[in-house]
């Protein structure tokens, strides 16, 4: 009885023992690797970067202060037969709160590419990992005639106090980012300077306070502004000067930024305010980079120029260009 | 026994315990994939050859290392400018480095040829300045891609050149139009070291040398027996403006230039500079020299005129006559030393040492301005003088009127016989005329805005040489001269200068 008292007794001992391992949340580390990169139309200079992950002592990633940065990447750009390798460069780092190092990043020069083509990235690491994904760029758009005031004011709405701009393009679920703005000329002391006045969609009264409401990247494929911006944005432009003949104004112009599908997805999946649908992701959930994370896409910003009434616009003291 | 059995069983089932208690259920992420390892290494000659992998622009150029290549067989094609494809396939491998070196130019498919055509068969053939077997029409081939310099040599014709590139397995065609130099060569910047293709002005030194004026480029100073060149300008020079109005040779051998910014006399290699800030000169813009009976020199500047020996000066008035814009063009001296202004505007001054007298195209009207100048009503065709010539046969002076379209005037020429001006109709190809010459044979030489017009007598047969019935580089003519071999030499403005060789 007393060897089986003594035998469980060292067999307890043992489990206890064998078991006695403290659990830690955090997963062994592996290195793991990033690529970011959105191209934007029509610019010759393009920018991406490349990092690796990273451990920190305990849970807070704020402690690591070392550049993830990866250097020696080849990283190229593929649009259809013609292929890009980005250049490293290193630029002043603004923000030194958290790493001391200068900025390092990658660049093109000579980026060339049209509406509608598809590109493919790819990064081959210097331990001969690969990096890679593909984006398209978004289609032209084109404005709808039937959903569109041709100029400010609306002569034909049913609604003269909505300026309507609505387009279309053969893409599907992409997300727009609508800009209205008003270019303008200064001619001062015989020195002419261009400026542009952004217009909000409306102005909202607020405990009191007038708050100026801008677009905001959506699904939608159409802009509405309230007669009554358009024509605070104008008397803005001069403010206190008396002297109005000083200022040209130019017909609007909607900038639109029309995000590809992979930005457009990770908007999505990021913004709280998409559509009561879409479901919030952390930045971190998303991504579109085979071999690593990241995010790799395009957006081009489209123009559709919207002329005043001549008479309008000379109705505030202004003179008017179109 | 029973007892050892109990025990063996609890002791397993305590190691199963164990063992399962153990099991953490901890997420990790998979293990990093096993990377490919193949090194390739891709050379050529020449270098520079775009890489592609498998048909995919690598965008790496030789010599140059494909990294992390995963093992297996690959087909890489090189591209390169000028030269066709070149396949061929690789094995990369995880413990050898591949390395393979294509030398294009060693394989005969990679050369290119070219094709040598002349209008004129037989010509020589010189590529990148070597003499080839064969003249045209021929075909050089074997020629390793790239630009090429292909030059002609004939007798009678203008050695001339052109640039090819040349393609792997492709033949290019060198095709040269050989100038005819039989009759007429010219000089421009393309065939010569001439400065300019704009020329104002020519004359023959005594020593056979030609001197050459240029609207932008100084003075060119040409000897074709050695076919050297010598360039004045404001750079290299004490040359005040680039921009040549007149040259004219004295007895002394002295060459005299007009120019917009003063006048030069070169005297034995020393040059001295004349103008409004050391001489009684007017102005600057000097449009004239010449010589009159007495061995003193005339100087004619846009607003005077001077008479100087280079020792004294003497500054002639001329604005007593109110010549309308002051703006004076020509001088001629004539037999019986009087001095012949032409205008831009107002017509032709005559100066007999004391009174003026203007002749300009419009109704009779006397003046009893001073001296008195008396105006006349003449044959003048229009009162824009650019050119004169004294014509010593005829005691006559021959100007060169320019239309006028402000004033309906045509233009044309006008002849003062000695006692009135008269309307002189030369049938000219133009009336827009810049220059006229007569020389010791009475022949006459007209340049005009559509070439040379040359004719003996007045109502005679005129010879037209322009661009239309002659190999002239530019029918602006602007002025010529005839050396001591009888050539030609004709300025053009544009088409640089024309040496003619024929009868005339």
């Amino acid at each position: 009885m007393i060897k089986k008292t003594l035998f469980i007794s060292v067999i307890s001992i043992l489990l206890f023992y064998s078991c006695e391992e403290n659990f830690s949340p955090k997963a062994d580390y592996q290195r793991r690797y990033a690529l970011n990169c959105v191209i934007n139309y029509g610019q010759e200079y393009q920018i991406a970067s490349v990092s690796t992950s990273y451990d920190v002592p305990g849970f807070d990633p704020y402690k690591n202060t070392d550049d993830p940065f990866l250097s020696n990447v080849l990283l190229r750009i593929w649009v259809n037969d013609s292929v890009f390798v980005f250049q490293d460069s290193v630029e002043e780092r603004s923000d030194q709160s958290r790493y001391k190092n200068p900025l390092h990043f990658y660049y093109l020069d000579n980026f060339e590419a049209k509406l509608n083509d598809s590109i493919y990235i790819e990064a081959v690491l210097p331990n001969g990992n690969i990096l890679s994904s593909r984006t398209k760029l978004p289609k032209q758009i084109s404005t709808v005639g039937e959903g569109t005031d041709i100029s400010i004011p609306p002569d034909s709405s049913d609604d003269v106090s909505i300026v309507r701009t609505m387009w279309t393009s053969e893409d599907k679920f992409l997300i727009y980012q609508p800009k209205a703005v008003i270019p303008y000329q200064l001619k001062q002391g015989g020195v002419t300077t261009n400026h542009e006045k952004e217009v909000p969609i409306e102005y909202l009264q607020l405990s009191g306070e007038e708050i100026a409401v801008f677009p905001i990247p959506s699904f939608a494929k159409s802009l509405n502004i309230q007669m009554s911006a358009i024509e605070r944005a104008l008397l803005d432009i001069s403010g206190d000067d008396d002297k109005r003949d000083k200022y040209t104004i130019f017909p609007m112009i909607i900038k639109i930024a029309v995000y590809d599908k992979n930005l457009s997805d990770y908007y999505s999946s990021t913004s709280r305010i998409i559509d009561e649908y879409s479901v919030r992701l952390d930045e971190i959930d998303f991504t579109n980079i085979d071999g690593g994370f990241g995010v790799f896409g395009s957006y081009s910003i489209q123009y559709l120029s919207k002329p005043f009434d001549a008479e309008y616009v000379r109705s505030f003291g202004y003179r008017y260009l179109f | 026994m029973k007892i050892i059995a109990k025990s063996m069983m609890l002791i397993l089932i305590t190691l199963m315990f164990i063992a399962s208690s153990c099991e953490k259920e901890v997420s990790t992420s998979p293990p990093e994939k096993e990377v490919p390892h193949g090194v390739v290494y891709i050379d050529s000659k020449p270098s520079n050859a775009l890489i592609y992998v498998n048909g995919r622009n690598e965008g790496l150029r030789t010599p140059d290392s494909i990294t992390w290549l995963a093992e297996g067989e690959y087909t890489v094609t090189l591209k390169r400018n000028l030269y066709r494809d070149t396949s061929f396939s690789i094995v990369s491998n995880a413990e050898n480095k591949y390395e393979t070196f294509i030398d294009y130019n060693s394989n005969p498919k990679m050369r290119g040829s070219i094709s040598c055509i002349t209008n004129d068969r037989g010509a020589s053939i010189y590529i990148n300045d070597s003499l080839v077997e064969g003249t045209t029409p021929h075909t050089v081939k074997g020629l390793i891609p790239g630009k090429y310099k292909v030059s002609f040599s004939l007798d009678q014709r203008r050695t001339d050149s052109t640039f090819v590139t040349v393609e792997s397995s492709k033949i290019t065609e060198a095709i040269v139009i050989l100038r005819d130099t039989t009759l007429w060569t010219d000089y421009t910047r393309a065939t010569s070291e001439i400065p300019s293709n704009y020329l104002t002005f020519v004359i023959v030194d005594h020593e056979n040398k030609k001197w050459i004026g240029t609207m932008d480029a100084g003075v060119a100073v040409f000897d074709n027996k050695s076919h050297t060149w010598q360039i004045f300008n404001e750079t290299n020079s004490p040359l005040p403006s680039n921009q040549i109005t007149k040259i004219f040779e004295d007895d002394l051998n002295r060459i005299w230039i007009g120019t917009t910014g003063g006048l030069v006399v070169i005297d034995n290699g020393v040059w001295d500079i004349y103008n409004s800030s050391n001489t009684p000169m007017e102005d600057d813009h000097v449009t004239d020299i010449e010589v009159d009976k007495d061995g003193l020199f005339w100087v004619l500047t846009h607003k005077g005129v001077v008479r100087t020996s280079l020792v004294t000066w003497q500054y002639i008035r001329v604005l007593s006559i109110e010549v309308g814009g002051n703006w004076l063009t020509t001088l001629t001296v004539d037999h019986q030393n009087n001095i012949w202004i032409g205008t831009y505007v107002d017509g032709i001054l005559k100066y007999d040492r004391s009174i003026w007298t203007l002749y300009k195209n419009g109704p009779i009207e006397y003046s009893t301005f001073s001296s008195p100048p008396r105006y006349y009503r003449r044959g003048i065709p229009s009162n824009t003088i650019m050119a004169g010539a004294f014509d010593p046969y005829k005691g006559a002076i021959l100007f060169g009127c320019w239309p006028f379209s402000a004033d309906g005037f045509t233009g044309g020429t006008t002849l003062y016989d000695g006692y009135n001006l008269r309307n002189q109709v030369i049938h000219l190809q133009s009336n827009v005329i810049r220059f006229i010459h007569i020389d010791d044979n009475n022949k006459k030489y007209i340049c005009t805005q559509v070439g040379i017009s040359i004719f003996q007598e007045y109502y005679g047969f005129v010879q037209h040489f322009r661009m239309a019935n002659t190999d002239i580089t530019s029918d602006q003519t602007t002025c010529l001269a005839i050396d001591q071999d009888g050539l030609l030499w004709v300025t053009t403005n544009g088409g640089g200068l024309n040496k003619y060789k024929g009868e005339y």
